[in-house]
Parts: C-alpha cells; sequence; structure tokens
C-alpha cells in the first residue's frame, strides 16, 4: 500500500471581481496532479508562490475537496473516508497563526488532543514528550502570544505530532525562521521520518528540500513538473557552472546583452542594498568569464566567483526565472 | 459517552481561557459591566418617560432578559469566528471528533457570562429605579432565565453555523439581537405589535421565556406558565438541531468553495 497516491487531481477556486458589478472568476490552482509517496518516504513539493502547493497539502489532509481526480491517503479515499483517514494524519501549516493565542503552549496540544480523542491516560504521557522534542518544555505554560515566531513553528509541529500520526503534511514549516531555528526545526522533521513517519513537506527553500527530502515534485501552475531525487534533479544543470557577479548599476540592456549571449542558460538578478548579485547559469562558465565581465562593463564588476550548481540552480532551468522571483 | 465529556470539557477549558484573559478589573469596570447596564438603562428611562414606573419595571425585566440573551447570541457566533480570525478552522475542519460537544463547551463561557449580565443588571437596576421586585420573585423566576439564555443560545449556534463559510457573521448575529429585541416583547407588549410580527416573536428564542418570566414575577405558578416554559425549551431544541444539521452543510459547503477562513 503506498502512502499518498494522486490520481487525476484538480481543483479549481472561484472568485469575484469588482465591487459593484461582479464578476465570477474561475482559477484553476491544480490540473490534472499524479503522484505517488511511498511509506516512510520524506517527500517534498517544491514550487513558486501560487503554484498549488498549499492547496495540495489541503486536499490531501481533508481539509478541501478537490474539484476532479481523486486522491488516498494510507489506502483511504481523501472526500469518502475521512472518519477513517483523519485520525492518522497529521498537518503543519506555516506561519503564525492556527493557534490559540490566549492559550498555553501545554493547553494548546491539549485541545488538540482532544479532538483527535488522543485517550487522556495517553496525551498525559505524549504531550510533555512532544513539548520535550520540540524543546518547549519550559515555556510550556506560558500564553502562546508571547511566544516567537520560532517558538509557534515548533508548537505547530508538537499539535501536528499529537496524534502520533502515520503520515504528516508540513505545508511550508520553516518560513519566516531565522537559520538556527529553521535547523532546529529540519532536526526534528529528520527525527519524525526516522521514526518512520511518512512526511509530505512543501517548501521555498532548494536547501532545506536537499538537506531532507528523498524525492521531490516540483509544481508549477497547478501542474508537476518533474518528479525526481534531488541528486537526480540536480543532474539537469551537471554540464553547467554557476558565475556569481557582484556589481553595481546593471543596466537593463546589459542584463539583456548577457542573457542572449550564446553560452549563457540563465540569468538571474537579486538586489541587495543597491548592489545586484547576478548569477549566471553556463557551460565553461570560467573561460566565459572575462567576456561576461565586458559585457557589464559599466556596472561598477565587485566581486566573481564561480560554484556548482546546486537544487536552486535546477529549479531556476526548470521554471525559469520568473518562478525564482515570484 | 466519555469521548463526548472530554471533549465538551476541553472545549470550556479552551472558551475559558479565551475570556479570562480579559477579565481585568480595567476591562471589567470601564467596559463589560457599563455596556451591559448602559443600553438597559437607556431604555428604562425611556419607558419612565412613556408610561411611568410600570412601563419602567416591564422594560427593566425585558432588558435584564435581552442583555443576556444578546450576549449569548453574539458569543456562540464568535466561537466560529474565532477559529477564523484565529487561523484554527483547517485543523478543526481535520479533526476527527464530533465538533459539536465541544463547541458546547466553548460556548459554555457565553451562556455563564450572559447570565452573570442578568444578575449585574438586576443587582444594580432593581434598586437603582426603586422597581417593585423582590428577590424572592426574581430567584423563583431564576429557572426561566437559564432556559431562555440557553435556548437563545441555539439560535446563536444556528448564526454562526449559517456563517461559517461566509465573512458576514458579525453582521448576521447582531441583526438577530436586535429583531429578537424588537419582536420578544422587550420594551413593549408583544401584543401591541402587527400579528406578522407577533408570529416571528413567538419562533424565536427569549418571548416565550420573557412572558413566562414576567408572569411568575407577577405571581402566577410554574403549572400556569409551563406552557411558555415548554414553548421556550422546544424553539432551543428545534435551533439546535436545526444548528447542528447546517453546521454540518455548511463545513462542506466551505470544503467545495475553499471559503474556510473567510470573515
Amino acid at each position: 500500500m503506498t502512502a499518498i497516491k494522486i490520481e487525476n487531481l484538480g481543483r479549481i477556486f472561484s472568485t469575484t471581481t469588482g465591487t459593484i458589478r461582479r464578476t465570477r472568476k474561475d482559477i484553476t490552482a491544480l490540473e490534472n496532479i499524479n503522484l505517488v509517496v511511498e511509506p516512510g518516504e520524506l517527500f517534498g513539493l517544491l514550487g513558486p508562490n501560487g503554484a498549488g502547493k498549499t492547496t495540495l497539502t489541503r486536499i490531501l489532509s481533508t481539509v478541501l475537496l478537490p474539484s476532479s481526480g481523486r486522491a488516498e491517503v494510507l489506502g483511504m479515499d481523501v472526500v469518502r473516508d475521512t472518519k477513517k483517514l483523519r485520525p492518522r494524519i497529521g498537518m503543519v501549516f506555516g506561519g503564525e497563526r492556527g493557534l490559540y493565542w490566549r492559550l498555553s503552549g501545554r493547553d494548546n496540544i491539549q485541545y488538540f488532543a482532544d479532538l483527535y480523542l488522543v485517550p487522556p491516560e495517553v496525551s498525559r504521557k505524549r504531550i510533555p514528550e512532544l513539548l520535550d522534542l520540540v524543546g518547549l518544555t519550559e515555556r510550556a505554560d506560558e500564553r502562546v502570544e508571547g511566544y516567537s515566531r520560532g517558538m509557534k513553528q515548533k508548537l505547530h509541529i508538537a499539535r501536528g505530532l499529537v496524534n502520533d500520526p502515520d503520515v504528516l503534511f508540513l505545508d511550508e514549516p520553516t518560513i519566516g525562521l531565522d537559520p538556527i531555528a529553521a535547523r532546529e526545526l529540519r532536526a526534528v522533521i529528520l527525527e519524525m521520518n526516522k521514526r518512520g513517519k511518512t512526511i509530505f513537506l512543501t517548501s521555498h527553500y532548494m536547501y532545506e528540500v536537499d538537506e531532507l527530502c528523498q524525492r521531490v515534485a516540483v509544481v508549477n501552475k497547478g501542474k508537476i513538473a518533474l518528479i525526481d531525487t534531488p541528486s537526480a534533479f540536480k543532474t539537469m544543470v551537471a554540464d553547467l557552472e554557476v558565475v556569481e557577479i557582484e556589481c553595481r548599476e546593471v543596466s537593463p540592456e546589459a542584463l539583456a546583452r548577457l542573457r542572449a549571449h550564446p553560452r549563457v542558460a540563465s540569468v538571474t538578478m537579486e538586489n541587495h542594498e543597491g548592489a545586484q548579485s547576478l548569477q549566471i547559469q553556463s557551460p565553461g562558465g570560467v573561460e566565459s568569464i572575462p567576456e561576461f565581465v565586458r559585457i557589464l562593463e559599466g556596472s561598477q564588476v565587485q566581486k566573481v566567483i564561480t560554484r556548482q550548481p546546486t537544487l536552486e540552480d535546477a529549479y531556476v532551468k526548470l521554471l525559469g526565472r520568473e518562478a525564482l522571483n515570484s | 459517552m466519555s469521548q463526548w465529556i472530554q471533549l465538551f470539557r476541553s472545549g470550556a477549558r479552551t472558551g475559558w481561557s479565551n475570556i479570562a484573559v480579559e477579565l481585568t478589573p480595567a476591562t471589567v469596570l470601564g467596559s463589560r459591566i457599563p455596556r451591559t447596564i448602559l443600553q438597559a438603562v437607556f431604555f428604562i428611562l425611556i419607558s419612565y418617560a412613556a408610561g411611568g414606573s410600570e412601563l419602567a419595571k416591564f422594560a427593566l425585566i425585558g432588558n435584564t432578559m435581552h442583555a443576556a440573551v444578546f450576549h449569548s447570541v453574539i458569543e456562540m457566533s464568535v466561537v466560529i469566528e474565532l477559529e477564523k480570525w484565529l487561523g484554527t478552522m483547517p485543523y478543526l475542519i481535520a479533526s476527527p471528533a464530533n465538533w459539536f460537544p465541544a463547541m458546547m463547551g466553548r460556548s459554555l463561557a457565553g451562556y455563564v457570562e450572559g447570565l452573570v449580565r442578568i444578575l449585574l443588571v438586576l443587582l444594580i437596576l432593581v434598586p437603582f429605579f426603586g422597581a417593585d421586585l423582590t428577590a424572592l420573585d426574581l430567584l423563583h423566576a431564576a429557572p426561566i432565565f437559564f432556559v431562555t439564555v440557553a435556548s437563545a443560545s441555539a439560535l446563536g449556534w444556528l448564526s454562526g453555523a449559517i456563517s461559517l463559510p461566509t465573512r458576514w457573521g458579525m453582521l448576521i448575529c447582531n441583526t438577530i439581537g436586535y429583531v429578537m429585541m424588537l419582536t420578544g416583547g422587550v420594551n413593549f407588549p408583544v401584543t401591541a405589535l402587527p400579528p406578522v410580527i407577533q408570529w416571528i416573536g413567538h419562533i424565536l428564542p427569549m418571548t416565550n421565556g420573557l412572558l413566562a418570566i414576567r408572569a411568575v414575577i407577577d405571581g402566577a405558578s410554574y403549572a400556569d406558565t409551563s406552557g411558555l416554559i415548554l414553548n421556550e425549551i422546544i424553539i432551543g431544541l428545534v435551533y439546535g438541531a436545526l444548528a447542528w444539521r447546517v453546521f454540518t452543510h455548511r463545513l462542506n459547503v466551505a470544503r467545495q468553495t475553499g471559503n474556510i477562513e473567510q470573515f
């Protein structure tokens, strides 16, 4: 039996525009999604904002209904078998919402333990264990409104585990966390996976998916663009090198010339306090550096380095720079 | 059954914790008590000006009941709205428990606060206006106050359930509160209203309960008012059952439309 099986899944949302004359508009969030996740797998779902990651997670966790197709979790249909399925799954949606801020961390978990029908004798033992696992034991009796963002995210994880689920859905669990808090949370996720839980993780952070996931799917505009292991995904850019150029005042014309260069696969640009960082994917990048610098003449080139491509580079190649910028 | 009790207790604890944070001396003395008293005072003064102490007594009893009922209706809706504001709704939807006992527990604090409001209004305004009401009369009517606030709470649940996938939860429960004030015999007798309005009043909670309370305070026995009390209980049960059915339906609508957190 597979942990998650998705067949031709689709989801359309209706919305309205305008204030007085309202016009109905249908938005396709997911289209013809097919996916299988094996038991015990830590599976990552990558994609730009609005790609459909959260929608898919919500359908799989029985919060939303699909518009077409079907999905099974642990062999149970997410529409028909919700009563049997819900006690066996857990979910964590990223962000600061989703907790009772006026309650203590411990009371939050206790409330959800009750909602998941965890017997009191089990929850009495499990709740301190979970608080310990996420490192919140000392602050467990304080109201959540006084927690930092990282602590709230950790509490989310503890809440998601309160029913000891077989499958855990994590929707951008480290979003907005500082690097240390994010690293701690990733360690918890890995620990959960080691304990045999199937984890379905959506993320914006490529290094996170690269570090944690055994397989990854990239979703864009509601469709699956690729499913593979992170290392296989990276082979897409194995023939490329990445040249990073730090400069100032890059003109649009220079950028266009760079993008049109025959030895350039893609260029992305990030702004940092007035300076620009160009990431150029190029076959044989080192040899092309003098030419790239010449194109950028007048742009005050400050630093040039080369590096091996990462999962993010593969992602950029697959989806184009619009995906990364979004 | 033990699961229902566990969920009810857990809901009650959560509801109480949410309200308890607000119960500081500043908010209680500066807002909660004045808000309750001043609305009643406003209508009692109008009634006194219009019809003297008898009409003022009528308005005092009516507004005491309405203060509790209005609060109760709003609090039940707020339980649902709060879930949307906090973003906890998706987690509740995906939980395997039957929500009903948990929501009943969550709204218990609102029900108790409604009863406390009755006590407050009576304790302060009866001596203040020198109303012809004895503590014994009021104690005699106390069980009907309990029943009436409970049946109004059921209408509050219905209001919350209807508004589940929408953004007009507070609007609908406020409208219900004002319709009850208009049709329930709060400031003037129900019989003074047009027949259609009277009919609306009698299918809403509070109207029958308030009639029973007035009768008991004026010396009627419980046997004499049993029909009114029974009506109030039946209305409460019907609204409670309707709330549960509508809640289940609206939950599915929310899952279909994706309007789970609309507020």
